[in-house]
């Protein structure tokens, strides 16, 4: 069968989205269906298997929202979004490490390492090193080092819905989808009531 | 002294096996961060390291500037697997050190500062792990960036923790013939392994050889990726000798002319391509594991596949040459070489 939007190569992506409640199918080649859905592509069997530009970095799009982890850039925290985060040391911003899927330096494993530990276990399976130990690096520790970050309600449903598309069980994705976006929501209204208080306190002291 | 493709003869199913590890300095910024001069520095304090390396290796190591190479010296230790493309693309101060037997090649400032191969002949990754751990310990004098969750850092985060890929370089000529390899890869990909051809993308090859590698880098031992590549190899082994066994059940006349035909092109033909090349080998290399030529000696699959490329032609012939020169001079390259290993 040939995809639906090109009409041209083979499909071999069958996509469900459900969209408030509303079911859309559709058969598409890898190409459009990388280029139109937010459907994260392994990479291909064979395929530059360390490129992290196709493979870590697809997993971490739509971090922006959660990323809670990353030390904040000034114009970024301004700015209130997370692109534009970077690592105090080398300089190195979120969006430059989605692009090449490559680190500037050690202490971006500290600073990016909330965003990291999540993937990490998601492509490696596991995120804590129980192999060769430096002499120089001082004692084994039995626990890790630094113990990762506890998840966030946000983060821990952001991580099942990963788990949810790879394993192509849509209708719980979708589930999980509107719930983050409620949490989001709510976050909003939560941050909204918080300013409308301050704005309130500060016109009582005036 | 001998490399260490020529310290045995090479085996009939596992021609290499090769353990790399990526290797950073805490105090450094990684390789895509660095300013010229940290490159220069780090080049440098690199290759000081050879003297040391050489007493606890027992052989003498080499160094160089890969940048400053020319670009036909960079194809040929590309084609000899030495460096790899993304090195020898690099403008920046770029080193690499290199064992006489050419089984340790350390690369520095790569994707990662150091990046140490170990290739030992046959079915021997404990040899390459045990190497490449020595050549590790030296290093590691330098200061590596460690961290006690993340293991060793390195630039691309899916390498991190042990920062190791094992590899063995397989012939499996029954198996692609049987059309089993798409399905072999895909089952050892369930496992965090995988098989790809080489040369060429994917499952392809030209020459019936595969490299089969670990994905998994962190949460397990560098010796248990070992213990599981080995567990998957053997397997391999296994149903790569069934099917050779189950071919010449059913078609070794097809295959025996197949050997002679190839064998014929090699030793007569005046103009071969690096493809054409590499497949008429390992048909001959098959024909004699099969026992259907009686070569009297190995032609050395591995080591001859890259003798004929390009850019190791050239070096042989010691001018340039255009593909069509090259097709004559690999044709009279491989005509004396057949009739260095008569029937």
């Amino acid at each position: 069968m040939l995809c639906n939007i090109c009409k041209a190569r083979e499909a071999r992506i069958f996509y469900t989205e459900i969209i408030n409640g509303e079911k859309k199918e559709q058969y598409l080649c890898e190409e459009c269906a990388a280029r139109n859905t937010s459907l994260r592509l392994k990479a291909p069997f064979g395929g530059e298997p360390f490129s992290l530009g196709g493979l870590l970095s697809g997993l971490f799009e739509g971090e922006q929202e959660r990323a809670h982890g990353l030390e904040k850039s000034s114009e970024a925290v301004s700015a209130g979004a997370q692109p534009g985060t970077a690592c105090p040391e080398c300089g190195m911003t979120y969006e430059e490490f989605r692009e090449h899927g490559q680190f500037g330096c050690a202490a971006c494993y500290r600073n990016f390492g909330k965003l990291l530990t999540r993937n990490m276990k998601n492509i490696q399976g596991s995120d804590v090193h129980v192999g060769k130990w430096p002499k120089n690096a001082g004692e084994r520790t039995e626990q890790p080092a630094e113990p990762a970050p506890e998840l966030s309600e946000t983060e821990r449903i952001a991580l099942q819905l990963d788990q949810a598309v790879e394993r192509e069980e849509y209708e719980l994705a979708a589930s999980l989808r509107d719930r983050l976006r409620e949490l989001k929501r709510e976050k909003e209204k939560e941050r909204e009531q918080e300013r409308e208080r301050e704005k309130e306190k500060g016109e009582v002291s005036r | 002294m001998k490399k260490w493709y020529e310290k045995r003869e090479e085996e009939s199913i596992v021609i290499s096996s090769r353990v790399r590890l990526a290797r950073n300095l805490a105090e450094y910024h990684f390789a895509g961060k660095m300013k010229e001069k940290e490159c220069a520095m780090l080049t440098q304090i690199v290759r000081n390291q050879a003297p040391l390396l050489e007493g606890r290796d027992g052989m003498k190591y080499y160094s160089c500037s890969v940048n400053r190479l020319s670009e036909l010296e960079k194809a040929s230790l590309k084609e000899w697997y030495i460096i790899s493309g993304q090195i020898a693309k690099k403008p920046q101060e770029t080193a690499l050190v290199l064992s006489e037997d050419e089984g340790i090649s350390i690369l520095v400032n790569e994707e990662d500062h150091i990046r140490i191969q170990s290739v030992a002949p046959g079915a021997d990754l404990e040899g390459a792990w045990a190497r490449a751990n020595r050549i590790d310990d030296c290093m590691e004098e330098l200061g590596y960036a460690f961290d006690g969750r993340y293991g060793y850092l390195t630039t691309s985060p899916l390498n991190a923790g042990t920062g190791m890929r094992a590899s063995y370089l397989t012939f499996l000529p029954a198996l692609t013939m049987t059309g089993k390899i798409q399905k072999l890869a895909d089952e050892v990909a369930k496992y965090g392994f995988m098989i790809r051809g080489i040369p060429g993308e994917g499952t392809k090859t030209q020459g019936y050889l595969y490299r089969l590698s670990n994905r998994k880098t962190i949460g397990c031992t560098e010796n248990e990726i070992i213990d599981s590549l080995r567990q998957i190899l053997r397997q391999i082994v296994d149903q790569e000798n069934q099917h050779r066994e189950y071919l010449c059940s059913v078609s070794a006349d097809e295959i025996e002319d197949k050997v002679y035909r190839s064998y014929g092109v090699l030793r007569y033909a005046k103009r071969i391509g690096t493809e054409d090349g590499l497949t008429l080998l390992a048909q001959l290399k098959l024909g004699r594991d099969l026992g259907m030529l009686p070569l009297k000696k190995s032609i050395g699959l591995y080591e001859q596949m890259i003798r004929i490329q390009p850019a190791n032609l050239q070096k042989l012939c010691g001018k340039s040459m255009t593909a069509a020169e090259r097709a004559a001079y690999r044709g009279e390259y491989l005509n004396r070489l057949m009739s260095g290993c008569e029937i």
